[in-house]
């Protein structure tokens, strides 16, 4: 605990910036007023719905503050690192992991002050809709990219020829985006919200969605996957038994993060399908699904600490 | 010429344990204990040298199996290393 308060206190500025986000969040989840049609659908009081929605946003502080360890821990892994063979791409890897880290608070912030926004001001609604799902892409595209080029700068120093997702893997991702797009498609309020109280997903007519939302969403989550297959890959392949052993936490780290970053955006994007579904089950795939997020962060932060070990030792 | 080639063999043996991490890791040892840059090792360095390894390696990893892989081949260089000059002096006495 002394080390990890260490840390906070040596990387005061982002430390600070996350726990004004967490204040920032859990007041606006506070101040926030449900719905009557919200409050009737899951049979709540007012009270109930504040105690609910805090009991998610606490695990989503504490998340957030576990991302920000991982990512505080490799920063200073690869600040050792210097010029050898691996530093390129673990640097480059390191800025695309700060990208998701901070994504985050960023994404669950944006999302909760413009509904909190819209709320009183529905003209504005359709608007920050779309900029929320814009943003969330651009910020997302750029740490996917990140990560897969510096996965792919990684796997350049062993003899693999050829990294990114197996014949099968890839199989899967077809299957996988033909679902998608099938889902996106079916989503009855894409375009126009079904009540006044409730909002539409897009805002945006089905070639737009197509074009600006579904293709790039498809292709930054190919690059998320294709990155966990090469941490893999550069794992098994990469010279050096002690440092494969060190390296396999921080690999598995970077796979569930990825991974899972890829499964909350998606639960995200199709909130307003799975509306559908109880409350009890939304909220157990959400926790799932934060849960392991934050495993995959503990795993980046346990994999960098023994890696740094080869280092300082 | 001589001092390269025994960087490069501790390099080589290293790499099999360390991987990119190696090169780094030698610089270090020998900077911090040795008192020069790797790439000016010589053989007189290497028992030291392989004695400092061990004490480092000992940290990273636990797995003994490992350890003694890994300095079994470097006390093996070492030795190889300490024998040339001996057969030397051995080939200059009976001339």
């Amino acid at each position: 605990m002394r080390g990890l308060a260490t840390l906070l206190r040596k990387y005061w500025a982002l430390s600070f910036v996350f726990l004004a986000a967490a204040t920032w969040y859990v007041t606006l989840t506070v101040a926030n007023i449900p719905s009557v049609d919200t409050l009737s659908k899951y049979h709540l009081s007012q009270l109930q719905a504040h105690l609910l929605l805090l009991t998610i946003a606490v695990p989503y502080v504490l998340i957030w503050m576990v991302g920000l360890i991982g990512f505080l821990k490799l920063h200073v892994y690869t600040k050792f690192l210097k010029a050898g063979k691996d530093a390129r791409g673990f640097k480059t890897l390191m800025a695309g992991v700060f990208m998701l880290t901070v994504w985050l608070p960023f994404s669950t912030l944006l999302s909760t002050t413009s509904a909190n926004y819209y709320a009183h001001h529905a003209a504005a609604t359709a608007w920050l809709v779309r900029f929320d799902n814009y943003a969330n892409i651009v910020f997302l595209l750029v740490a996917f990219y990140l990560v897969h080029l510096g996965s792919t700068r990684l796997l350049a120093i062993t003899r693999v020829k050829r990294g990114g997702m197996s014949h099968r893997q890839t199989a899967l991702y077809v299957i996988f985006a033909a679902l998608y797009v099938f889902v996106v498609f079916n989503d009855s309020v894409r375009q126009v919200a079904a009540t006044d109280t409730t909002t539409a997903t897009y805002y945006l007519s089905d070639w737009w969605i197509l074009l600006t939302i579904v293709i790039p969403r498809l292709y930054m989550w190919f690059l998320g996957f294709s990155a966990a297959a090469n941490m893999i890959l550069y794992r098994q392949e990469v010279k050096g038994a002690i440092y494969r052993d060190a390296l396999r936490l921080l690999a598995l780290g970077i796979t569930g993060i990825v991974g899972t970053t890829v499964l909350l955006r998606i639960v995200q994007s199709l909130s307003t399908t799975l509306n559908e579904l109880s409350l009890t089950l939304l909220l157990l795939l959400l926790y799932l699904l934060l849960t392991i997020i934050a495993g995959g962060y503990v795993l980046l932060a346990k994999g960098a600490e023994r890696l740094r070990k080869i280092e300082e030792s | 010429m001589a001092h390269t080639t025994i960087y490069q063999r501790v390099l080589e043996i290293s790499e099999d344990y360390l991987g990119p991490a190696a090169p780094r890791f030698l610089e270090r040892l020998a900077t911090n204990h040795l008192g020069k840059p790797a790439t000016r090792l010589t053989h007189t360095d290497l028992p030291e040298l392989v004695v400092w390894i061990k004490l480092a390696v000992t940290v990273i990893t636990e797995d003994q199996t490992l350890i003694n892989g890994y300095m079994g081949r470097l006390e093996e260089l070492a030795d190889t290393q300490r024998v040339q000059p001996v057969a030397k002096r051995v080939k200059r006495k009976k001339q």
